[in-house]
């Protein structure tokens, strides 16, 4: 279920996409946080003529997703669900490189919710298109929604 | 450090490697910080609030023994790793899948590892990679697996 918590999430739940356009601040503050320091990330001044946003700065583009669609937990703002989760897998394919002045549209759904060893885990499948239309980034990204076992479900 | 083999001329076996780093906490913050700045995207920088990343009262009242990393921080310095080996052909059409299979403490020293585990052939060969971080004493805390092109030699 959208607009609730985050927890409140099903399998199939379609996400309505979020458009912006990638600043500079959004790849030099991201691959300064996890010390990128190549060149691509940080100027133009590379081999490809253009400031890139590093790949896994994807996983900002699900919390900015969440931040539409789960209006009850709006994190970004200081928003607060009733767990807190733990990222388990995250797995991105990058089709093109995402430029900084770039605007994307990011869209997803809830593929799957399921239980594994007493926990439950989301399945998210996220695409991050050019406003062009061009495929840029294709994500997929599961998480534990919360790190205590369920001891009935083992 | 990665492989002295140049990315078009790696084989099967051939090893990759990052720098050992010590997850302090401080790297741990910066990630929280990081992250909500780049999502909330306004051009202001975010001081995140508690997270199980942050704060140990906090993490403790999630059932965890204390702060652990956030995964993104280990697979971020894997693909540092990848991106020193192969520049752009990883930015613009590679693909890295990692899992967390055991969280990383305060403190604990991380290495980054990959090895060449097949190269696929075809119209586009690709190599496929093995990747991990692991402890300094050898626990496997983030693994995975990346497809990168084989530039053209």
């Amino acid at each position: 279920m959208l607009d609730g918590y985050i927890s409140d999430l099903e399998k199939g739940d379609v996400f309505r996409p979020t458009e912006f356009e990638v600043t500079s601040l959004m790849a030099t503050q991201y691959a300064h946080g996890v010390e990128q320091t190549h060149e691509f990330f940080h100027s133009a001044n590379n081999s490809l003529s253009r400031q890139v946003r590093p790949i896994t700065a994807v996983h900002a583009d699900k919390m900015k997703l969440l931040d539409a669609n789960c209006l009850k937990e709006q994190r970004i703002t200081g928003g607060r669900g009733p767990d807190w989760r733990i990222h388990f897998e995250h797995d991105a394919e990058s089709i093109e490189p995402v430029f900084v002045g770039d605007t994307i549209r990011v869209s997803g759904r809830i593929a799957d919710r399921y239980w594994k060893r007493g926990r439950e885990y989301l399945l998210y499948e996220i695409e991050v298109h050019h406003a062009d239309g061009r495929l840029l980034i294709r994500y997929r990204d599961r998480t534990l929604l919360r790190y205590r076992k369920n001891e009935e479900t083992e | 450090m990665t492989s002295t083999r140049s990315a078009a001329d790696l084989t099967v076996g051939d090893v990759l490697s990052g720098p050992a780093r010590l997850m302090s906490r401080e790297r741990m913050r910066w990630y929280c910080d990081a992250l909500e700045t780049t999502a909330l995207g306004t051009g202001e920088f975010v001081i995140a609030e508690p997270t199980i990343h942050s704060d140990d009262d906090f993490a403790i009242a999630n059932g965890l023994p204390g702060i652990i990393a956030d995964g993104m921080i280990s697979t971020n310095w894997i693909s540092g790793m990848l991106l020193e080996q192969f520049g752009v052909g990883y930015v613009g059409g590679g693909e890295l899948q990692t899992k967390f299979i055991r969280p990383i403490y305060e403190d604990e020293v991380i290495e980054t590892r990959g090895e060449v585990r097949v190269v696929e052939g075809g119209e586009r060969p690709v190599y496929v990679i093995d990747v991990w971080c692991e402890t300094a004493d050898g626990q496997k805390c983030t693994v995975g697996q990346a497809r990168i092109p084989v530039p053209a030699g």
